[in-house]
């Protein structure tokens, strides 16, 4: 496993759009794919930005890419027909007729062929984008490509990390303002507006961003509410910016003013689960491997109902174009890590003395193992109380 | 993503008029002879499903289940841990937690004995789901029932025309913190996002466009709160004397607001935008005027128009906006949130758009 040698600058390359392309035609050719379409509904157009380069206004957008000839985008926003064709790693881009379906159907003809169709998020592909060229095509001639797409971006170029990493630095910079933004007396949503109005104002495109105040009452985090912070509350947030369409998240709890020994002891806990999941990061680890360590040290202490559904999703996971994106860090889960992935490992869960406890760190798998983003202490903070 | 303040629907009026929605779009259902509704959202796009139950939908999507005769029921991805917020925030009570949307929703439908069901905006829901769902419902007649929710709200009622004056002027107020703000853009985009979400916006999109010698940067803001959104494209500096581009452009948008009454059809309001633009002498290499219901912000319309092509409509909220295409090949966009009244558009707290 080698890290390859991409270079790394403020815009992609026209290299680096032609090396991605041609990670996924060699994918396509060793999946026996003839043709590839890349389907970029509103929430989900990580795979459309992939293999175009530029950020993405369209609500509905699509990328045809043959195993030979010109890829052709269609989009719905003419600021990005613009754009991807500055770029111009797909030179042919187009806006959607009134029919998109139709567009995509003529665009991708099964009929021409029988080869086979992979699409990247069939699953999502909207009825009005996608069904014409389903329906014209002959019986299990379409296959999903999602998994395909998700390995290839599993392991990003430099250029990427070096996204990453500035993404990992805005998350640092997040976890400052909530710190000061988390006192007594502030409301949730006045704290997520000042991580938000300094994120934006030192260049993050966007911000996926969940929080939850209370005490040992707190099973989860949700979009904040006007509820009014107080002295003694564990303020908990996942905040993860955005930089040139690469996400970085951060996990961090504080404490409104000096926290029990309750809250201590947990911390404690789950900076231990963390560390024995960092441990397990390195080329060949898979997602089971990192969260097994982890759920061990709940385990231990007789906490490994905290480590199920009911009390938790993920024990982290991995981020690039999309802030939740493999690896999943999950028992039985058998991603595999390598050189260049990046993720998070957070053993986030509720704990019956505290309630929700959040705490993960971000890395780089490197050849001997990994690499810390983030430069935020590892501890429980403390916020004026 | 839907990360700033979600107002919970926990007061008298508030779930009053959620319970008016939904018996409106009950009466929409019984008008079309199905016994149930299916309406889909996601993260990013998910206005009806609010606007009838004020359910966020702020990871993952959800089919809501809407019953002629029985409470709405909601299937979602995301976890049964969020069950107590979601109930806690909406007016619903059933939820199910599913990985396979789809097949759940036809499982529904055939346990509950239906007969007839309508899939409210089709084209929006995933293909894979709506197979998967005619699948598991065999028995059952499905019915693409098109942009049926967002139709209901093209004329809002008094309460979301609140929301939506509201989110409007958070717009304004984005913008004018732009204009005002010190710094490089991201800068200003900062004091603009910060002051919205201050505001009590649930979310905020701010797009900057380069700034070019000539024609001057423009700026997008977007605002939803609730199920309300709005939209405002301007200038990233106010109007100046001695700046004939931006002052063109800008005195014919608003001779074409003019032209926008109920009586206009779609067609004719979008192509006056060039007439108005010539005659302030604005040179372009093409001009595309835009209308669009407010309730079809979020999608941008890519999934059809919920306004009636031949009239905008008295009372109707649009997003009204102009593509100039300048014969350097740079597009400006300039638009507001307005509302159709008989002396043409206005701005929704009844300032010119």
């Amino acid at each position: 496993m080698q890290a390859n040698t991409r270079p790394s600058e403020a815009v992609a390359s026209f290299e680096e759009g032609q090396w991605r392309h041609g990670r996924i035609q060699a994918a396509m050719a060793e999946q026996g794919l003839e043709q590839m379409v890349l389907v970029g509904p509103s929430w989900r157009r990580e795979n459309v930005r992939y293999v175009c380069g530029v950020g993405l206004h369209s609500r509905l957008s699509a990328v045809h890419l043959p195993s030979s000839g010109t890829p052709r985008a269609l989009l719905s926003d003419p600021r990005d027909v613009d754009a991807v064709r500055a770029a111009g790693w797909v030179p042919d881009a187009r806006l959607w007729s009134e029919q998109p379906a139709a567009d995509l159907a003529a665009s991708v003809d099964p009929s021409k062929g029988q080869g086979l169709i992979g699409i990247a998020h069939l699953e999502l592909g909207p009825y009005g984008m996608l069904q014409a060229l389903l329906d014209a095509s002959a019986e299990g001639q379409v296959v999903s490509a999602t998994a395909l797409l998700d390995r290839i971006r599993l392991v990003k170029s430099d250029w990427e990390v070096a996204q990453v990493r500035a993404a990992a630095a805005l998350a640092d910079l997040g976890w400052q303002a909530f710190v000061e933004a988390a006192h007594a007396g502030a409301r949730e949503f006045e704290v997520v507006a000042a991580v938000e109005g300094a994120l934006k104002a030192h260049g993050a495109e966007d911000n996926f961003m969940l929080i939850a105040s209370g005490g040992s009452d707190v099973r989860g985090m949700t979009p904040p509410s006007d509820r009014e912070i107080r002295a003694g509350d564990l303020v908990r947030t996942e905040l993860t910016p955005r930089v040139n369409g690469y996400y970085a998240q951060i996990c961090r709890t504080v404490s409104v003013g000096e926290p029990n020994q309750a809250a201590v002891d947990t911390f404690e806990l789950f900076h231990r689960a963390m560390v024995a999941g960092l441990e397990q990061v390195r080329p060949g680890a898979t997602g089971h491997d990192i969260a097994r360590a982890e759920n061990d040290v709940f385990r231990d202490v007789g906490w490994g109902q905290y480590c199920t559904a009911e009390y938790t999703r993920v024990r982290g996971h991995g981020y690039g174009l999309h802030p939740d994106e493999r690896p999943t860090l999950l028992e039985g889960n058998e991603d595999r890590m390598d050189v260049n992935t990046t993720l998070i490992v957070h053993p986030n869960t509720f704990s019956p003395d505290a309630g929700y406890m959040v705490f993960g760190d971000a890395v780089l798998v490197t050849e001997h193992g990994h690499e810390p983003l983030l430069a935020t202490d590892r501890q429980l903070f403390v916020s004026q109380a | 993503m839907k990360r700033g303040l979600v107002r919970p629907a926990d007061t008298d009026e508030a779930v009053a008029e959620l319970a008016h929605r939904l018996e409106q779009l009950r009466h929409a259902l019984r008008d079309r002879k199905v016994q149930v509704g299916l309406l889909y959202g996601d993260v990013e796009t998910a206005q009806p499903l609010t606007f009838l139950t004020n359910v966020c939908v702020y990871w993952g999507h959800a089919v809501l289940v809407v019953p002629v005769n029985d409470e709405p029921v909601l299937l979602t991805s995301s976890s049964k841990r969020v069950h107590p917020w979601i109930r806690s925030s909406s007016v619903i009570e059933q939820i199910h937690t599913t990985s396979e949307l789809g097949r759940t929703a036809g499982e529904h439908l055939v346990a509950a004995g239906y007969a007839r069901a309508g899939i409210v905006d089709q084209r929006h829901w995933p293909s894979v789901v709506v197979s998967d769902l005619t699948r598991a419902a065999e028995a059952v007649a499905l019915e693409d029932l098109g942009p049926l929710a967002r139709r209901m709200q093209v004329v809002p009622s008094v309460e979301q025309r609140g929301g939506l004056t509201q989110a409007a002027r958070l717009c304004h107020q984005g913008l004018a913190a732009f204009r005002a703000g010190e710094g490089d853009t991201a800068a200003r985009v900062g004091a603009a996002e910060h002051a919205m979400r201050m505001g009590g916006a649930t979310d905020v999109h701010i797009t900057a466009h380069p700034a070019y010698p000539d024609p001057p940067e423009w700026v997008q803001l977007t605002c939803h709160i609730g199920s309300e959104w709005s939209t405002v494209q301007g200038f990233a500096a106010a109007a100046r004397d001695g700046e004939p581009a931006p002052d063109g452009i800008e005195r014919g948008f608003a001779a074409w607001l003019e032209r926008l009454t109920p009586e206009t059809s779609v067609a004719e309001a979008e192509q006056a935008a060039e007439t108005a633009l010539a005659r302030e002498g604005v040179g372009a290499a093409g001009v595309r005027g835009r209308v669009l219901a407010h309730a079809d912000i979020e999608t941008d319309g890519v999934f059809g128009s919920s306004l009636e092509p031949e009239a905008l409509g008295e009372g109707a909220v649009v997003s009204a906006s102009i593509d100039v295409r300048l014969p350097e090949g740079q597009l400006i966009r300039i638009g507001d949130t307005v509302s159709i009244g008989p002396g043409g558009a206005r701005g929704l707290d009844d300032r010119p758009g």
